[in-house]
């Protein structure tokens, strides 16, 4: 600082202000919410990377058995460089696996998540435009869909109408299907009153342009974030379903089902259950912080 | 006010009976539970007595009403498995789901709110970072997962806790820890969020000038106000708690009502599992209800019809 | 003459003011800069009198006042003063010593009484909290007393009042219940951060007098802050004019509107709509105050005031002091007629 800014500040006259510096102490504590969505965005890029392209450095197909390899511990406790991650009870490698199973968490949760989105959110829009005795319908499957836990649902209906992938798929993505609905009701309600669309329906303008064109672009932000919120929720109920055993069948392997093989191995080889779960853990924790970053940034005014 | 309270009870068993019949056609459409329980071979007149005897041989509306005759008389049907009454099975498990569930669901509650606030009145703070992190890293790991890992360290590598069943009260404490750390995450993060609402209002400044400490600003005047919308959020929960139960008692063998559900869904015995849908939907249309008559008693503004006064 | 003024004869300097501000200056930290929002501010008020604190939004009448009891929000930070209230200067005082002088011998009312009362408590209790944080009264004295408040302040049915919330008040009633609460304890000095101003005109003179009057009874000192000149024409007895932080002008009321000496001043007063001339235009002063961040050098209002030169664009101005009741900080103030 210059001799001549310092009796500027002695003498009480202001240049405007001053400027202070970020108290350094906090950007080396790293708990900046900017550090921690980076670490999140970059785990998910990874994630999605494997999904597409894991099969690319898979070690070993994800079927191959070997017999006389069983339950061989990761390479950092003890195990040798040939499987990195361990094998399992029947000597399949379980980074393989991993990579395999990944790939199938990864699409049924986007694709479910996607299902349950344009499904929640066309009934809602159906209900807000016809109101009467369709939005009476849809507010009570509403209540319905609320009155049970979403899981015990979906055992019942995976038990009884079958496991087969696309069921499976069906059935978690209608998980939380109604929150969306829920939103673009309100969402179009509200929309239907303003001024701009009254103005262009009065002009004439066909009622699927009107959403097309003015009320869909402005909704769709909501229910993107709202598709960011479920997706974890998505992903977390196929893994807790084939966990249980009836998500996911073998030959077909998502992280859920191998963690449910693991649980019989904690004591032997936790390695088999811990793996699949910590994946399944900072995916679903980063989708969860990128989607609360999305939040601030699209309307700050939400706490 | 009462009428509305009554048209809002209608509504419950309304909801209550649509869905309990919605499980039942899904159920009953889905197949030929006789297989499940003989083995192919099985002479074919054998499965025809089983068929009068658990009333499959008819058309499935006959079965609803029958079903639905046999509800108001208080029978639940007959477990294809066991043989006994769906009620007395159910019955039998359910003291230890509900001691479970009872339990993670106060201790949750308290520490979640208690934590809620802190994180809320130390704002910035890393109390408050280091809370909402653990929270949310609590219910973005899978539950059972999280039950793996504190049977990894508490059962297996530190011996200090049972892993499986129900028999002493050291078996109580991992399953509900496992469920509580992520209800007490949920509960936590809703609270801190009222809590800066209302921190931030006029009134609170008020408080603050007539002369009161800040304890009694926060317990006084603060936590009123946070209190119904959290209110609100714990009532919803409840559902949650139940569905993550189900989880939870099989992964802990613990010998409630959920792990009945998983071995009669896998067996595919309708009795059970439709009497247990039907006793979760009362549970949680009754909480909601109750809920929505709670929050017209603890806001003033609002009358019981959810109108603004 | 207004009912609610206090007779001339006794000025300010006359009697030993009850609570000083001296150099109080506040400032807002946020992320990237810290604002200068109260910039060596001085104020002072005596038992009986009203202070009339005159300023835009922004200006930071209501940050110097809050500041001075400690009242502040999170990011604002006093960094220099003192603030002389019966001899203690209330910023060193420690918050708990605090707690028990607001309410009790200092209080203060804010603007929108509707958003400043606990919705969920009843009037009675909130009027009741007051007394009994100060108070060792019973159960049924406190009582009493908090309807002989609800009645002191106007409002008529005081015992069905007592039991009922604040969103069944009306915007005067609330502010009358907040009034209530503020005196209860019957302080010495007593803070209205413009009061009137969410209300409507009718009920805006009807609070002015029940201020007056309070003041009378419990000879308090009492600071109004506003922005409508018309208040403080009407019940101030001293008028402090602030602008972006700082005091410019000091004056009792009759003075100040009969001969401003501040060129903002001035404008403020040719901007008032007046009934005796035919004017085609109202009169603003052009521009806008500058936020904190847009601070310059010098006179904060060089680049609205048609008189500035060299001589204000380069050191804060210092006051002047016209007389014994008036100064202004202006290089180039008006004449006094």
């Amino acid at each position: 600082m210059s001799g001549a800014n310092m009796n500027a500040n002695q003498t009480g006259s202001t240049a405007g202000q001053k400027q202070k510096p970020r108290p350094s102490f906090i950007k080396r504590w790293g708990l900046t919410g900017e550090w921690l969505v980076s670490a999140a965005m970059i785990y998910i890029a990874i994630i999605l990377f494997i999904a597409v392209f894991g099969f690319l450095f898979q070690p070993y197909p994800h079927t191959q058995q070997d017999l006389f390899n069983q339950l061989q511990p990761p390479v950092f406790m003890g195990g040798t460089w040939a499987n990195i991650l361990g094998t399992d009870d029947l000597g399949r490698d379980v980074l393989s696996r991993l990579i395999k199973g990944l790939q199938l968490s990864v699409l049924i949760g986007v694709i479910g998540t996607a299902i349950g989105a344009v499904l929640g959110s066309l009934l809602g829009i159906v209900a807000a435009h016809f109101r009467g005795w369709v939005e009476e319908v849809l507010m009570m499957l509403v209540d319905v869909q609320v009155s049970l836990p979403f899981i015990i649902f979906a055992l019942a209906v995976l038990a009884f109408v079958g496991n087969s992938l696309t069921i499976l798929i069906i059935v978690v993505g209608i998980d939380g299907w109604e929150r969306y609905a829920r939103l673009s009701r309100s969402m179009v309600l509200s929309a239907n009153q303003k001024d701009y669309v009254l103005a262009v329906r009065s002009l004439g303008l066909s009622n699927f342009k009107i959403y097309q064109r003015h009320v869909l672009p402005n909704i769709m932000g909501t229910l993107i974030v709202q598709a960011t919120i479920n997706l974890p929720g998505v992903i977390l109920l196929e893994s807790t379903l084939s966990f249980l055993g009836l998500g996911v069948q073998p030959p077909l392997t998502s992280l859920g089902q191998i963690l449910g093989v693991g649980r019989d191995y904690l004591i032997l080889a936790p390695w088999i259950a811990v793996a699949p779960g910590m994946v399944i853990f900072f995916l679903t924790l980063s989708i969860a912080i990128v989607g609360d970053w999305l939040r601030d940034r699209l309307d700050p005014t939400l706490q | 006010m009462t009428r509305y309270i009554l048209i809002k009870i209608l509504r419950s068993f309304l909801t209550l009976w649509i869905v309990v019949s919605a499980v039942f056609f899904v159920l009953r459409a889905s197949g030929d539970p006789l297989m499940s329980v003989f083995s192919l071979g099985t002479p074919e007149a054998t499965l025809d007595v089983f068929r009068v005897k658990w009333g499959i041989d008819k058309s499935i509306f006959e079965q609803y009403i029958i079903y639905i005759g046999d509800i108001f008389r208080g029978d639940f049907g007959t477990s294809f498995f066991d043989g006994r009454q769906a009620w007395d099975i159910v019955m039998e498990r359910l003291p230890k789901t509900l001691l479970l569930g009872g339990t993670t669901f106060v201790v949750s509650i308290i520490a979640g709110v208690a934590l809620g606030a802190i994180a809320a009145l130390k704002r910035g703070t890393m109390w408050d970072r280091g809370i909402m992190t653990a929270a949310v890293a609590s219910f973005s790991m899978p539950s059972y997962f999280m039950a793996l890992l504190l049977i990894l360290l508490f059962s297996l590598k530190l011996r200090w806790l049972p892993t499986a069943g129900a028999s002493t009260w050291a078996h109580l404490v991992l399953p509900a820890a496992t469920l509580g750390l992520t209800l007490s995450g949920s509960i936590a993060r809703f609270t801190r969020s009222a809590m800066l609402e209302v921190l931030r209002q006029s009134y609170m400044r008020t408080a603050q000038a007539k002369g009161a400490p800040k304890r009694r600003q926060i317990v006084w005047h603060a936590l009123p106000n946070a209190a119904i919308p959290t209110v609100t959020v714990i009532g919803f929960q409840l559902g949650w708690l139940i569905g993550g139960s189900v989880v939870i008692e099989t992964v802990f063998a613990w010998p409630g009502a959920g792990r009945l559900f998983i071995t009669a869904v896998g067996v595919r015995d309708f009795a059970v599992v439709q009497l247990f849908i039907l006793m979760v939907a009362s549970t949680v249309i009754t909480a909601n209800l109750l809920v929505d008559i709670l929050y017209g008693y603890l806001d003033p503004r609002i009358s019981i019809t959810g109108a603004k006064k | 003459m207004s009912k609610t003024k206090t007779s001339p004869s006794i000025t300010s300097k006359t009697s030993s003011p009850l609570f000083e501000v001296k150099d109080l200056s506040v400032v807002f930290d946020t992320p990237d800069v810290t604002l200068e929002v109260v910039d060596k501010v001085s104020l002072k008020v005596s038992a009986g009198r009203t202070l009339g604190l005159v300023g835009e939004s922004g200006s930071g009448k209501s940050v110097t006042c809050l500041a001075a009891l400690g009242l502040l929000a999170a990011r604002g930070r006093v960094t220099s003063g003192e603030v002389m209230f019966n001899g203690k200067d209330l910023l060193k005082v420690g918050e708990v010593q605090m707690s028990k002088l607001r309410g009790c011998e200092v209080a203060m009312i804010f603007q929108d009484p509707m958003m400043s009362l606990n919705p969920v408590r009843t009037i009675g209790w909130q009027i009741s909290e007051a007394l009994l944080l100060h108070q060792n009264l019973s159960r049924d004295a406190t009582y009493k007393r908090a309807l002989e408040l609800l009645d002191m302040v106007g409002i008529p049915n005081a015992k069905t009042r007592f039991g009922e919330y604040p969103h069944q008040f009306s915007g005067g009633m609330s502010q009358r219940a907040m009034i209530a609460m503020a005196i209860a304890c019957e302080p010495k000095l007593l803070i209205a951060d413009e009061p009137t101003t969410a209300l409507d005109v009718t009920i805006q003179a009807q609070i002015l007098e029940l201020l007056s009057d309070l003041k009378k009874e419990l000879n308090m000192a009492m600071i109004l802050i506003t922005h409508d000149l018309g208040v403080i024409a009407e019940a101030a007895d001293d008028v402090a004019v602030m602008y972006a932080g700082r005091v410019v002008e000091e004056a009792p009321v009759l003075e100040l509107f009969d001969a401003p000496l501040h060129h903002y001043t001035q404008g403020l007063l040719n901007s008032l709509p007046r009934v005796d001339l035919k004017v085609e235009r109202l009169s603003a002063i052009e521009g806008a105050a500058p936020p904190p961040q847009e601070f310059v050098q010098g006179c904060r209002f060089q680049l609205r005031c048609g008189y500035c030169d060299d001589a204000c664009t380069g050191a804060r101005p210092i006051f002047s002091q016209v007389s014994d009741t008036r100064r202004v900080a202006c290089q180039h103030p008006m004449s006094a007629k």
